[in-house]
């Protein structure tokens, strides 16, 4: 036995143990049973939501000066005759009247000279404008791998921009229904910020491919997760006039920054602070002013408005008040109440301040809910599962190898693989949540791991018969390189079989299909550790308990 | 353990005919099932859009039945401690209505959900084809790279394919629809079960280990391969199946319909691997000889 502490694989995997011990750090604590891990949804309870962007890419081929022609008539409503076409813009003549309210709409201006108009503008706004009119969406020129692309704000179907591009020249020639892959991070982006604001202890947020948002949240029903991610923000603060009518005073734009989380300065009064941007300062200090909130604060209070429903309101501080007659003040704080409450109340408040509007439509592919008692519940099961599992196979390994010495072995290096994987779940980069897929996928590396620990035991035994009598007239030296030469051959087939099981797991890691990527990492990982760490040292365990039965 | 079942003893033929045999008739199912509903397995709510919601346990599932009729309720299930409905898809308006009416009644922290679109659904039928498809090209590659000898590689990748058409097949005899559970299920299979067929194959040709004990032996080493890991998902299917017949706890579905899939596979694998492939080696094993 003295050879097996010599050796590097067994110290190997000793080692990956104790580090996955630590990683996953169990601790009793209340007469609980605690880990470090990160379990999936269905384990831990919360909410989940697949969304998708109501939003078509495109690129098209279009006859610059037909689709001129055409922008400019939609636009004017009467016939148009075009002079001349450059960069810079479009030069052009008219009998109509050329509408100002839908140009100023488009932030366009044209000026005229001599009977021309001319018009300052390019091409891709031209062909933006001339989609947005036709399919009645927003419509923004993007530029994805160096080439210009249009995203267009509303799911359209291919024949539908086919049928519009038609009657000027047009070809489609990249269609893809997603949003842009700036418009999904930003999306994503915001998405984050109010859900952050609701304080959970567990958010994933992540985009797959270029086309879908996923979002999980622990601990949060999915009611709520909805409300949070649907609601469309048009925020304004207000303030009471004389006649105890509110009158609006900010927007949302005027707010540069919120703080991420409830704030109290006494550890009692909870509240929200944020920050005005210039004009906002400026804004709220004169609307202060006129309307004598910085004399009478009780009576013109500033409220907070979020899609015309009041969020909250309270009357400016003495301090603030007096503040404000001097200077603009940028930094505010909005107290929501004490305690629980209070706090509860400021993190909803933070969401609503933080609210943009999200730049594109959500649609909902896949939603759901697990009760936090329901994960608790599967949590036991999935423990019984193993451990049943783990003795059913002893049983059947025990009653085919009847000697402890070679079935003890393979079940502790059985259960470090277990061990192993689950520790890997906790590692950053390419750690994962364990969800019930996974724990599938470390039964299913349960009962591999045991197949290939088999095909190692079978062939350093099998020959046992037949050539123990060669053997052993010989010395230990010959005796060792026959077994070395026997789990050559095993880890042929064991390498074969690792990979066909591993390379049939990557599309499933790949395409990311739903929930199934932790089942395919838990199995790949499990199968890679199994070839690379556990097997070579079951190996070497066998290999010397052998030889030490010999001598 | 001493197995006296050796099916060396059974005459070649025999050997490849009992699983071809039987892969035609589970062929005929998959038809026939495509013939009847257009899918060769029925397809789950992950791959048609619907909604699964389970509520703590309610023993009326007439009132059940009656009260969700109008949201395309396809069936309600006793699972233990909870009760799953499964619904049909519905236009998101209705969907919310139901969601609110169910969590009105049972309280909104009691109530587990899923809901899938319709027009997801479609296209992860889309990926779960092309899924299953690299899967099985990806270990083909494996296989052919490994063994470098054409016609038992595509034997193993034959009894693959066997494999999952037969495990298809008790899917549909049994009632378990494709989700993402079976399709996991499926996938594993693929990589899975030819390790008996990858041990016996290099143990006959490359090994040069064909005669009747030696097969005997690989039979043993093979058959307690397949057994462990059948225990062991036997194991999750009692478990996540069975467990609320005797305690508290509640069915897993997803880890039921995991585990049912495989053992359906490993089944499968036993027959086409001993017989099938261990028929046709001693076939080409012949033939080599005779040649030579």
């Amino acid at each position: 036995m003295n050879k097996l502490f010599k050796s590097i694989r067994f110290w190997i995997l000793i080692i990956l143990v104790i580090l996955s011990i630590f990683l996953i750090h169990p601790t009793v604590s209340d007469g609980r049973f605690k880990t470090n891990l990160n379990f999936g949804l269905d384990l831990d309870g919360g909410s989940y939501l697949r969304l998708r962007a109501d939003a078509v890419v495109v690129s098209v081929d279009l006859d610059k000066n037909l689709v001129s022609k055409a922008f400019l008539e939609e636009l004017i409503g009467g016939k148009v005759t075009i002079v001349s076409l450059d960069d810079n813009g479009i030069v052009f003549t008219t009998d109509k009247e050329v509408p100002q309210e839908i140009l100023s709409s488009y932030g366009l201006t044209v000026e005229s000279e001599d009977g021309k108009i001319r018009m300052p503008i390019s091409y891709e706004r031209i062909v933006a404008i001339y989609l947005s009119e036709k399919l009645n969406a927003e419509v923004i020129p993007v530029v994805e791998d160096n080439t210009l692309r249009y995203e267009i704000r509303k799911t359209v179907d291919r024949d539908e921009i086919e049928k519009v591009i038609q009657p000027v020249g047009g070809k489609l020639t990249y269609y893809d229904d997603r949003a842009s892959n700036s418009t999904l991070e930003q999306t994503k982006t915001m998405l984050e910020k109010k859900l952050n604001a609701l304080g959970s202890k567990d958010i994933v947020i992540r985009t797959i491919g270029n086309k879908y948002i996923l979002i999980d949240l622990a601990g949060v029903n999915l009611s709520d997760t909805e409300k949070i991610v649907s609601t469309p923000g048009v925020f304004e603060i207000r303030i009471m006039a004389d006649d105890g009518q509110y009158k609006k005073i900010l927007s949302g734009d005027d707010i540069a920054e919120v703080d991420p989380a409830p704030r109290s300065e006494d550890g009692i009064i909870w509240g929200a602070g944020f920050t005005l941007n210039e004009a906002g300062a400026s804004k709220f200090r004169n609307a202060c002013i006129r309307y004598n909130a910085v004399n009478d604060p009780e009576k013109h209070p500033i409220a907070m408005y979020l899609d015309g429903e009041l969020v909250y309101s309270a009357p400016l501080s003495p301090d603030l008040a007096s503040m404000l007659k001097d200077e603009k003040v940028y930094s505010l704080f909005a107290r929501t109440g004490i305690g629980d409450t209070g706090k509860m109340e400021a993190r909803n408040l933070i969401i609503h301040l933080s609210t943009g509007v999200l730049p594109v439509k959500l649609i909902t592919e896949t939603s759901g809910q697990v009760p936090a008692t329901l994960g608790d519940q599967f949590k036991k099961e999935i423990v019984l599962i193993i451990i049943l599992a783990i003795i059913a196979v002893s049983i059947i390994t025990g009653y085919r190898y009847k000697e402890y010495k070679i079935v003890l072995p393979m079940l502790s290096i059985s259960f470090s693989e277990v061990l192993i994987i689950v520790g890997i779940s906790k590692l950053p980069l390419i750690g994962w949540q364990l969800d019930l897929p996974s724990i599938a996928g470390i039964i299913g590396i349960i009962g591999t791991g045991i197949d290939q620990l088999i095909i190692i035991t079978d062939d350093m035994l099998s020959e046992e018969k037949d050539k123990e009598q060669q053997i052993k007239k010989k010395q230990t030296k010959r005796r060792i390189k026959t077994y070395e030469k026997r789990l050559t051959n095993a880890f042929k087939i064991i390498f074969i079989s690792a990979a066909t099981t591993s390379f049939a797991m990557l599309p499933l890691l790949v395409m990311g299909l739903g929930k199934l990527t932790g089942f395919a990492l838990t199995i790949i990982i499990g199968v890679l550790i199994g070839v690379l760490v556990t097997r070579p040292a079951y190996g070497g365990i066998l290999r010397d308990i052998m030889i030490s039965n010999k001598e | 353990m001493k197995f006296d079942l050796n099916p060396y003893n059974l005459d070649t033929k025999k050997m490849i005919r009992i699983p071809l045999f039987i892969l035609v008739i589970c062929i005929g199912i998959l038809f026939s099932f495509f013939v009847i509903y257009d899918t060769p397995v029925r397809l789950g709510y992950d791959f048609t859009g619907g909604t699964v919601i389970t509520v703590p346990s309610t023993k009326d599932v007439g009132y059940l039945e009656e009260k969700y009729q109008a949201y395309d309720l396809l069936f309600v299930r006793d699972m233990g401690s909870r009760t799953m409905l499964q619904f049909g898809f519905i236009d998101p308006d209705k969907g919310k209505e139901l969601r609110e009416s169910i969590i009105q009644e049972y309280g909104e922290e009691n109530v587990q959900l899923d809901y899938s679109g319709a027009t997801f659904g479609e296209e992860m039928q889309r990926l779960a084809i092309i899924a299953i498809i690299f899967s099985f090209i990806l270990m083909a590659i494996v296989v052919f790279v490994a063994f470098r000898i054409p016609l038992p590689s595509c034997m193993i990748t034959f009894c693959a394919l066997s494999d999952i058409i037969m495990a298809m097949a008790m899917m549909d005899i049994f009632g378990i629809e494709l989700t993402l559970g079976s399709l996991a299920a499926l996938l594993m299979l693929i990589g899975y079960s030819v390790d008996t067929d990858i041990l016996l194959t290099n143990k006959v040709l490359k090994e040069g280990k064909n005669t009747k004990d030696d097969f005997k032996r690989i039979f043993n080493t093979g058959f307690t391969m397949t057994t462990t890991t059948l225990v062991a998902v036997v194991v999750m299917f009692i478990v996540s199946t069975f467990s609320y017949l005797f305690t508290s706890y509640t069915q897993i579905t997803i880890l039921s319909e995991m585990s049912a899939v495989l053992i359906f596979g490993l089944l499968a694998d036993m027959l086409n691997t001993w017989l099938m492939n261990a028929g046709f080696l001693r076939l080409y094993i012949d033939k080599r000889g005779k040649r030579r």
